[in-house]
Formats: structure tokens, sequence, C-alpha cells
């Protein structure tokens, strides 16, 4: 049911509030549903884009430059899920070293997070050799608002309000008592059991952070909110061309995808070993055939031999020739942060957002032994050959090319100096105020993080499920 | 006798050779497949130097 009004609306009835209609918020609702329990969603923009809307996003990047925060999510109905690109797989075992939970603990929410995002619960794995993995993404065509705005709209136990601006929460002691919103330039008081702040990797710590200014006493004054805030770099590292037919033979047929984009990742083995973040990269299904042409000039220039050792394969689908794509991991640092804009307010008179950010020398590190590692897989097993961009071989820099992932800041952990979120995505300190979203991620990987966020979300139901049946 | 002997000792020698080439060759095959790197239109190509 979509509500106009709030006077329409008895809180009693609904144990759970959820802030963000983004895949956290929908997903926790949705899975509330199934297990009888009635929740509502309030969502701060409307069911459409507007411009207007997205003002309210605007914050200051302090630092190394990163897409415009106003552009890089989207404040309406589905959150940023009206543009992502739908790149889908569960994190590596590997990348969940440091939090508290390990990938079986997300395992028995796979099938499920399939399902709401529409992909086949299959994702293959590879061996190349003891440092890569050919690896497979789905690709999920799932717009949350496009996909769940009729059947919210039909549903007795999800409810929604949009327009409605989350400010912050009031409580005592240990429990939150009320949150503080603006609809219809009102002020609302709206009470609930449980709170689940599901706004977004910037939202999420600019909504606890006023809520800490506001009420001295509620939440710890050293739990690092904002702090340890990550990017996901998706970068242009080089370019190169692999022999796929050669490659398929080499692996015995386990070639994933012949005609579809090719994706190696960093294996444990790589990590460990060489003592570096994760990595992947990626070249597209499909290619640019000038860029191709180019590579194929330069590669006879530089290296004649080889180029009349691979002429025959020239503009055949065997020979994949591009540009090479990397996703990078960052590792997470106190100085990367959220921070409350001291003097620059919103039209609800609420701090803006003041980003601190400086790309990692590690993630260029990464970058750096990946393309050169696996510059001598393709000369060992003569499956191709790769260049790396000049200011990654000489570790100078990286350019982003995407921003769209944002990690951290309310991240999860048992140590409270270094954490927001306990196990359960429960904030520490707080009985009934939770965390959904990619905020919470400890650390991050070389792979997009909805898949796990929406893994995240389902774990969270059950637990709300079990403490309003305890 | 003796004949025999140096006749055995001289296969027995050879055959020792002829089993640790294919090692040999190894060892050859992963030295030759030398490094190198090339700069063109600031890439840095890893190649071979055979390439």
């Amino acid at each position: 049911m979509i509500f106009q009004k709030f006077e329409d609306i008895d809180f009693n009835n609904f144990p759970v509030i959820i802030f963000g209609s983004g895949p956290a918020g929908m997903t926790i609702a949705l899975e509330l549903e199934k297990k009888n329990i009635s929740s509502i969603i309030i969502e701060a923009g409307d069911s459409e884009y507007s411009e207007d809307s997205q003002e309210l996003y605007n914050g200051k990047i302090i630092g190394d430059n990163l897409i415009d925060l106003s552009s890089s999510r989207l404040r309406q109905l589905g959150g940023t899920s009206g543009h992502w690109g739908g790149w889908s797989k569960p994190m590596e075992a590997y990348n969940f070293k440091k939090w508290p939970i390990k990938k079986e603990t997300l395992d028995p929410y796979k099938k499920k997070t399939c399902s709401i995002l529409d992909i086949k619960n299959e994702f293959k794995k590879t061996k190349l050799n003891n440092y890569f993995n050919q690896i497979e993404f789905r690709y999920s065509n799932v717009n949350f608002a496009e996909k769940y705005k009729t059947y919210i709209k039909k549903s007795k136990k999800i409810h929604l309000i949009l327009n409605c601006q989350l400010s912050h929460f009031e409580g005592k002691g240990k429990k939150i008592l009320s949150a503080t919103c603006f609809f219809e330039n009102k002020t609302k008081k709206i009470q609930s059991k449980y709170f689940i702040l599901a706004c977004g990797g910037i939202e999420n710590s600019r909504i606890l952070l006023w809520t800490r200014e506001k009420n001295t006493n509620l939440i710890n004054k050293n739990l690092p909110i904002g702090e340890y805030w990550m990017h996901h770099p998706w970068i242009v590292s080089g370019i190169g061309l692999i022999n796929k037919k050669k490659l398929k033979k080499k692996l015995n047929n386990r070639f994933i995808d012949y005609d579809g984009p090719l994706h190696f990742a960093a294996s444990k083995n790589l990590i460990e070993e060489k003592k570096i973040l994760s990595a992947a990269i990626y070249m597209n299904a499909k290619e640019d055939t000038k860029l191709y042409k180019e590579i194929i000039k330069d590669i006879l220039c530089i290296a004649p031999e080889y180029g009349k050792k691979i002429s025959h394969l020239v503009f055949k689908k065997d020979l994949k020739c591009g540009n090479i794509f990397m996703n990078l991991e960052e590792p997470p640092n106190k100085n990367n942060k959220i921070k409350l804009d001291l003097y620059k307010r919103d039209k609800f008179n609420m701090p803006i957002v003041n980003l601190f950010y400086k790309k990692s020398k590690e993630s260029l590190l990464a970058a750096k032994t990946f393309l050169e590692e696996f510059g001598n897989y393709c000369i060992n097993e003569d499956i191709g050959r790769i260049a790396a961009k000049e200011n990654i071989h000489k570790l100078d820099d990286f350019e982003n090319i995407g921003g769209f992932h944002h990690l951290g800041g309310t991240n999860m952990g048992i140590n409270k100096s270094i954490s927001v979120v306990d196990y359960n995505l429960k904030i520490h300190g707080l009985s009934n105020l939770y965390v959904a979203g990619s905020s919470n991620f400890t650390t991050g990987g070389y792979t997009n993080p909805t898949f796990t966020i929406i893994q995240l979300s389902l774990r969270l139901a059950d637990e709300l499920h079990s403490k309003i049946n305890s | 006798m003796n004949k025999n002997k140096d006749r055995r000792n001289f296969i027995k020698k050879n055959l020792m050779l002829l089993f640790s080439l294919p090692f040999l060759n190894l060892n050859l095959i992963t030295d030759k497949i030398k490094k190198k790197l090339k700069k063109r239109k600031n890439f840095i190509w890893y190649l071979n130097e055979q390439d």
C-alpha cells in the first residue's frame, strides 16, 4: 500500500520502520512480509527521478576526484538500483577475512538473492593457474522500483510513504524511541519497535552523525561513524589481446562463456603471496573496431614475430582484443571519511556531507602486480599479450572511471573502536536501530556490492523475525 | 667379456643422457622465455624476447 497522508497510518501496527527503498530496504520489507511481519518503507524521494530531489544529495568531495555525490546515487523509489549496471556475484571467501562473518554465513541467502535479482544461481569459476581464475558475473536487469512498485501497492504487509525525509533519531538510554522526519513541510515523529536505516553508503553515515549531534548521550561518541569509507575503483588499466581458442584448449573446454565478456580474478594465492588487495580484469564482449585495429597495429610494430603468429586470428571471434578494465579493492582507511559540513545546510536544515577521500596506493600496487603476473601468464602459456598503462606500471596514479559504489562508514565488526554495527548489523550500544546496505562493509573486494547487500538484508530480516517472535 | 661390459656401459650412459634430455629441454625452454618490456603510446607491453 502507498500512503499519501501520515494521518492514515496507525504506526502501532508496524513493528519495523525501514528508511530507504533501495535494494537493501526493499529486500528487508519483502522478506519480512514472507514472515508475516508488517513494515513501513519511508523513502525521501518520489517514485520518479527529479532534479530537485537529486539536488538534496549534493555534497562536497575533498581530496581526490570522484563522481559528484548528486549523480552517483539516486534519491527516488528503488534508490540507486535505478541506474545500476546489474553486475552480480557473491564476494570471494577471502574478502571476509576482516569481517565478523564468513562467506558461509551469507551462502544460505544466495538462492533468494538470485531470485530477487532474476538471475541464474550459478557462478562458474575456472582455475587458470595458482594466481588466476576465470570467473563469471551474472547481469541483473532488475530495477527495484519497476519490479516492486505495483507489488507494494497491492501488498497488505508492506506500506510505503514517499517524499518523506528522515532527519534523525531520538531515544533514551539504549533505545531509539522515534524518528524525526519532514513530510509536506511539517515535522513528524514516527514511533516503532525497530528502526532500519537503509539510505545508502553516504546517507546512512550522515543520518547517524546528525543523530549524534542532536542527542549527545544516545550514540557512543567514540563509534567511528562515517570513517573507513571505501570506494570500489573501476579503471582502464591497459590493453591486450587474448587467444581464446588456445586458452579454451588449455582449460580443457572449461572456458566460461566463449562469446561473452572475459573476467579474470586474482586467486587467494596471488593475494597472499604478493600481499596485495583483490582485483579482477574485464574485457568487453563486443569489441571496439577502431581500438582493435590500433592494438593489432601496435603489436605488429613492437612484437612483429608474435604479430605474425596471431595474424590468422585477426577479426575472428577467437581473438579477444581491446581495453582491459579493472575492478579494484580499497583498504579501509580511517582518514577516508564522511563528515557533516559545519556551515552548509540543505532545505531541511540538515548539514550537507563532506566526503574526505584519497585514492589508495595499495589499490594501485594491486593493479600493477595483477597486470605483471597476468602478463607473465599470457607469455608462459602463449595465450596472448597485454600492456599496462604507463602510470600504473610506474605506480604513479590511476584514474577512476566509475564512482558509484560507496562502501563503509558504518562498518561491521566486534571492536567498537573500529566498527559501528555488530555481527547482527545493530548499532553498538543501541537495542533497536539497525543499518542495512553497503555502508556495513568491513572491507570491499573486486566484486560489485549489490549481491552482498541483498544477502546481508535477507539475513537482517531473519534477525528481526527472531527478535519480534522472541 | 670386457667388450660387452664396455658396450653395456656405453648404452647405459647414453640412455641416461637420453632420459635427462626432456628435463634439460624444459629448462632450456623456461630460460628462453625472457621477458621484456616495451613502451608504445603510454602503454608498457609485457613481451617475450622472441616476440
